[in-house]
């Protein structure tokens, strides 16, 4: 099995098109990020309402991540809605001049928990959204600690912070551990983020300190779009997981089956 | 020499059977943590919620067998109306040799916490800092930050430790113990490269006839995990040279210092193979460094 757990939307598109995409390229599965954005909850709701009308062709396949604004009047009902009429999997959200431990945040923790639904979140440098990139640090996402049955990923390995990141993993790996559960809450989205000169000591170190179970691939490449560089990464990564002594299992399990841990219960 | 900068005890641990441990370790000095402050938030408190004088008691009577092998350190909540005079008492009656601050929830530089670091330098003892991540105190870490220990400046009695190196964010540690090194060079003004270059500040890093006591130490306790653990000791040493470098292992217990064994083998090696230190200054990180968080040569 192939996946990739962090590919845009940027622009109304027929699912049918993204789904001979990945069948051309082998990839079985991909976590499709709504377009967001929205300054108003009718905004909103129009990009939730459009990602759940692309992930009707084939929910199995295309997941759909509500990319939401948690500080958006009316939001943890939107969530809901998100969930419940319009079965999309998972959220997606990256902290705008907001910080993910802000007391704000726990209501829309709670409802995202009582949902089962996972949460994306972006970690790391930003491009865009100004000078926010101080809010996306990875430590500051040790607070879902307090929701236990959330899921989260981490992406980007959150680079320039990929030490931080691997550390914040690695505490909740080995807090699942010791209290026996299945998966830990922190996965790891491996989607660069990471210049290539850094991705091998990074991968290297993740896999010491975490484990490939805990790892995802992901391209960040867009739909409407050619997919194609998706599938080279992919490769690549594949090469690079070898190198650094990854079994074929292991192997599979980031390029392609750890993204269904992060919507198994414990 | 060997010494352990970093051991928590269990709470139930005698004095005797920690100096048959210490024996049996070769380990000629220890430094022994406190249990935690009943407001710690510990995933694994399993219900022991001592008072703070039942915790200075207890840990005082593990120290009773040989207070110059074994140093305490008193885990103290600065957040405690009386945590000032906490230390007063940790200190004065029952002999506390040090302070251990781990940032739950508050952050080391905040001014109401500067009568603390006060009474701290009055009883002259050193502190040793939680830095890095934390695997309890729920989601702490981010007031866990190196950088946060640059305030200690304002007390320049006051020596400290940065613990585990700050993992994940060693770089950040290494630099903060950089900047308190370099300015103790400076005020010290014996080194004539120092003087005409700061920014290769680095020029006589070994050469002992310079070196200063610095106020700020780092504890090279893990945190780090193996995976970087060379690279950590090998930018501490080629940045901050050997003698602000303290060994330390977070073992838990302090009556059974087996484990401590792999991990002296571990850094040792390191340091011989890898680094090619010599067995003197070896011999300094892994034992005699710990003296000079205590004012000792």
């Amino acid at each position: 099995m192939r996946s990739d757990c962090h590919v845009h939307v940027r622009a109304e598109c027929d699912a049918r098109m993204v789904l001979a995409e990945m069948d051309r390229l082998k990839i079985d599965k991909v976590g499709l990020l709504g377009r967001g954005g929205a300054s108003t909850p009718a905004q909103q709701r129009t990009s939730d309402d459009e990602l759940s009308k692309m992930c009707s062709a084939a929910r199995k396949r295309l997941l759909g991540f509500a990319r939401i604004d948690p500080r958006l009047g009316g939001i943890t009902d939107e969530i809901k809605r998100c969930r419940e009429d319009l079965a999309l999997a998972a959220i997606k959200m990256l902290p705008d001049h907001w910080a993910p431990c802000d007391d704000f945040m726990w209501p829309v923790y709670e409802t995202i928990e009582s949902m089962g639904m996972p949460i994306l979140f972006h970690s790391g440098i930003l491009w865009g959204n100004a000078d926010s990139s101080r809010f996306c640090r990875p430590a500051l996402y040790e607070s879902v600690i307090h929701f236990p049955k959330l899921k989260i990923a981490l992406a980007h390995i959150g680079w320039p912070w990929t030490d931080e990141c691997i550390a914040v993993a690695n505490r909740f790996v080995e807090l699942a551990r010791r209290e026996n559960r299945k998966n830990p809450q922190v996965f790891i989205d491996c989607t660069p983020g990471t210049p290539r000169v850094y991705r091998k000591d990074a991968f290297r170190k993740a896999l010491a300190c975490c484990g490939a179970a805990v790892m995802l691939y992901g391209s960040d490449r867009s739909v409407p779009g050619d997919l194609s560089p998706s599938a080279e990464r992919m490769e690549s990564d594949a090469g690079l997981l070898h190198e650094l002594g990854c079994t074929a299992d292991e192997i599979d399990m980031v390029l392609g089956g750890n993204i269904d841990k992060l919507f198994e219960a414990d | 020499m060997r010494s352990d900068c970093h051991i928590h005890v269990r709470g139930d641990e005698k004095s005797e059977d920690i100096l048959r441990a210490m024996e049996r370790a070769k380990l000629d000095l220890i430094c022994i943590i406190s249990w935690p402050p009943a407001a710690t938030l510990l995933e694994l408190d399993v219900g022991k919620r001592p008072t703070d004088h039942q915790r200075m008691e207890r840990t005082a009577r593990m120290t009773a067998g040989d207070r110059e092998r074994i140093r305490a350190f008193y885990w103290l909540d600065p957040t405690a109306p009386d945590a000032a005079e906490q230390v007063e008492r940790a200190v004065g009656d029952f002999r506390f040799s040090g302070v251990k601050l781990i940032p739950d929830h508050w952050h080391i530089w905040e001014e109401r916490f500067f009568p603390v670091y006060e009474r701290i330098q009055k009883m002259n003892v050193p502190v040793l800092f939680h830095v890095g991540i934390l695997w309890g105190n729920a989601d702490s870490s981010r007031f866990c930050r190196p950088a946060d220990c640059e305030v200690i400046q304002k007390f320049p009695g006051v020596r400290f430790a940065l613990a585990h190196v700050g993992w994940p964010w060693t770089d950040e540690c290494i630099a903060v113990a950089d900047r308190f090194k370099t300015m103790a060079r400076m005020k010290d003004g014996r080194d004539p490269e120092l003087k005409k270059d700061v920014v290769w500040r680095n020029r006589n890093l070994h050469q002992r006839e310079f070196e200063v006591d610095v106020q700020c130490k780092v504890d090279l306790t893990p945190g780090t995990p193996d995976v970087y653990r060379a690279e950590v000791l090998r930018t501490c040493y080629e940045v901050l040279g050997t003698d602000m470098l303290l060994f330390g292992t977070d073992s838990g217990g302090a009556d059974d210092l087996t484990t401590i064994k792999a991990q002296q083998e571990r850094d040792e090696r390191i340091f011989r193979e890898e680094l090619g230190l010599s067995e003197g200054d070896i011999d300094r990180i892994m034992g005699t460094n710990v003296l000079k968080l205590f004012g000792k040569a």
